[in-house]
Formats: structure tokens, C-alpha cells, sequence
């Protein structure tokens, strides 16, 4: 599981079955320190996350078919759950989603 | 999934039994603004629709062979799961670096 945030979205018609009726995001990963590293992926979405959101990126090969209850799905990055907050125990600073954490962004 | 833009084919006569009538093409892993990053690589196209110059996403490793007809397991490390017909980001979405 990974750290990303969702940039945009993917538009595709022709597909693999088990991509049928599934929304395509396109995210980048990030460190602790909120910071991108890596090449923008695409990742399947299963928590309605939207444009924006910092989520978690669950990536390993057979991990869509125990989601979907479809045998041998290739998928590999699956969105798995839409970030709240992330707190750390030191001095640094957490981010996330809900209303609690864009306030104290802004001071 | 990684985007990628094909490139080329490949036509092989001999070939594992699991790989007959599947097709074979190479293509170009891209980067968000659709620019070439990275080594092109080999892929087999499960969609079988495809077309030099296209924009494509595909599964590598684990979940590639996964990509048979109907469902069944194929010895390949890349393969096409579907065309792209369009992407949208908002650069101001990604968290700068400081």
C-alpha cells in the first residue's frame, strides 16, 4: 500500500473485460513528505475517490480479483481506500482530505 | 498500468502453444504529457483491436499472464489491456516539492 494523490482521469473504450464498468484515475505516488516521486500511474477505482484526493494505492498482482470477485483479473493498481489524515507522532507537519487537516494547512 | 504508445509489431512463427493467436507488438512506455520515458519493451495485446501509433495501457509481471482468452494463463511479462482515448490532469493537483 502507497501513499498517491488523483491528478486526473482516463478516458478508454476498447478494454480487457475485467475493466467493464470500472472508472480509470490516473495517480502519483508520493513520500511521507507529500512529495511526487515516480511516473504517474493508472489505477482502477473502488472508493469513488475523485480528482485531488490523497488516497491509498494498493499494487500487487492477484489483489483485483479477491476485490471484484473475478478470477484473474489483470489489474494491478487498485484504489483502496480515500485518505482522511495522516498524522505523525514528531514535529511534522500531516496532510489530508477532511476539513480538520486543509485548517491547519492554512495557518 | 502504465500508458504506452505502440510503436511496431512483431510477427513470430515459432512460439509457445499458449501464445498462438495472440499478437505480438512492441511499444513505448510514456509519462503523463504523453512523452516517450523509458525503454521500449515487448507486449502481447489482449484486446486484439489494436494499431501502430495508439495510445495503450498495459500490465506488467505478476498480472500479465492473466490476459488470455477467456481468463486462461499466458507466458508473457507485458501485455496491452486496453486503448486509451483520452487523459486528463490538472498540474496543480501534484504537491510541489519544496
Amino acid at each position: 500500500m502507497q501513499l498517491a494523490v488523483v491528478i486526473g482521469k482516463i478516458v478508454s473504450t476498447v478494454k480487457h473485460p475485467a475493466y467493464q464498468t470500472r472508472k480509470l484515475l490516473l495517480v502519483q505516488r508520493l513520500t511521507l513528505d507529500k512529495k511526487p516521486f515516480g511516473n504517474p500511474t493508472m489505477a482502477v477505482d473502488y472508493m469513488d475517490a475523485g480528482e485531488g484526493d490523497f488516497v491509498l494505492l494498493g499494487a500487487a498482482p492477484g489483489l483485483a480479483s479477491t476485490v471484484f470477485g473475478i478470477p484473474n483479473a489483470p489489474i494491478r493498481e487498485l484504489v483502496m481506500g480515500v485518505i482522511d489524515c495522516v498524522q505523525f507522532g514528531d514535529t511534522r507537519k500531516g496532510f489530508g482530505n477532511s476539513v480538520r487537516a486543509q485548517k491547519s494547512k492554512r495557518k | 498500468m502504465d500508458i504506452a504508445r505502440l510503436i511496431g509489431t512483431i510477427v513470430a512463427t515459432q512460439k509457445d502453444p499458449a501464445l498462438v493467436s495472440s499478437k505480438i507488438c512492441i511499444i513505448q512506455p510514456l509519462d503523463k504529457d504523453l512523452r516517450p520515458n523509458g525503454k521500449p519493451l515487448v507486449a502481447t495485446d489482449s484486446t486484439s483491436q489494436r494499431g501502430t501509433g495508439e495510445i495503450v495501457y498495459y500490465v506488467s509481471s505478476g498480472d500479465a499472464v492473466f490476459t488470455g482468452l477467456q481468463g486462461e494463463k499466458i507466458p508473457v511479462d507485458a501485455a496491452i489491456v486496453g486503448i486509451v482515448d483520452q487523459v486528463d490532469y490538472r498540474k496543480e493537483y501534484i504537491p510541489r516539492a519544496k
